[in-house]
């Protein structure tokens, strides 16, 4: 799975817990899930677990410290599809 | 370390059948807090609650220590609860619209000791049917503490950042009776007072609720 396909992965996942579907649409690596798409931190947890479900993962709390933007996100997405094979 | 950091919980937009979910509550609560709150087993304190109560302390105690530690990361199970004291009496905080004050009654709020990254922070939290506030300092005096809570009539960002900074603005023009208050945002995305700098301030949204808190020395006002 490329990148772009997890970004857009990622988009979906992220939709629930945001009103700012503009900021969303233009997402990019460098996005940042509470500064940028005005995401209430209390809804975190939710996302990683929405995460591991959509891509059969586990994010144990080391990567989770690790995501500061939508590109770190990606990363560890990445890294334990990677982990799997 | 001059710093303030707060946090609210709108229960009601929390998924409490999900909060209860090991794979949810695990990525808040540390082992050694899970076994706390289960060999204790608080009559006052449902488990989910607890939860919220452990995230709201840590997420305040992290927004702390982020006004100086700028490349912190915010890792719940990492900012670990060492003393947990509840409150003697039932919480009188009645929230019909708004509530302010200074300082905590102990009697009346969740008493937290925190540690994070070997620093010891302490936290005061009110927990109601609706909501959970907290406040982190570093220190267990909260005397010079303002802290202040609103339901609001609609939730969205724009909003809950309006409401909570009239509500500052306005406490904040009692104290130093002017109109020449505004707040700022600094590059780190805290809220500063533009013409009282040194006084951190701190801001919390969730949902219908806004709040703030902020540190006032005697020699500030």
């Amino acid at each position: 799975m490329s990148r772009q396909e997890i970004l857009e992965g990622l988009k979906t996942v992220l939709a629930p817990y945001t009103m700012d579907k503009e900021a969303l649409h233009s997402m990019n690596d460098e996005t940042e899930f509470i500064k940028d798409l005005k995401i209430n931190s209390a809804n975190l947890v939710d996302i990683i677990i929405d995460a591991e479900e959509r891509y059969d993962i586990e994010i144990d709390a080391d990567s989770a410290e690790k995501i500061h933007n939508a590109g770190d996100c990606i990363d560890v997405i990445l890294e334990k599809m990677k982990e799997k094979i | 370390m001059t710093s303030i950091g707060n946090d609210i919980v709108a229960l009601q937009c929390t998924d409490p059948k999900r909060t209860k979910q090991k794979r949810f509550y695990s990525k808040i609560l540390s082992p050694e807090e899970i076994e706390f709150f289960k060999s204790n087993g608080f009559q006052t304190l449902s488990f989910e609650n607890f939860i919220w109560l452990a995230w709201s302390v840590k997420e305040s105690v992290y927004k702390f220590h982020k006004r100086h530690q700028r490349n912190i990361s915010f890792a719940p199970t990492k900012i670990t609860i060492n003393e947990f004291q509840l409150p003697s009496k039932q919480n009188d905080l009645h929230l019909s619209h708004a509530a302010e004050g200074i300082s905590f009654k102990r009697q009346s709020c969740y008493s937290c000791e925190v540690r994070h990254d070997s620093l010891t922070f302490y936290t005061r939290s009110f927990v109601t049917g609706k909501l959970i506030f907290t406040v982190a300092n570093d220190t267990e005096c909260f005397n010079n503490v303002h802290w202040g809570l609103k339901e609001i009539s609609e939730d969205g960002y724009i909003m809950q950042s309006q409401e909570v900074r009239n509500l500052t603005i306005n406490k904040l023009r009692k104290i130093f009776l002017t109109d020449e208050i505004s707040i700022e945002k600094s590059e780190l995305g805290y809220p500063v007072i533009a013409q009282q700098k040194s006084i951190p301030l701190s801001f919390s949204h969730h949902g219908k609720f806004v709040g703030y808190a902020f540190v006032l020395n005697e020699t500030v006002a």
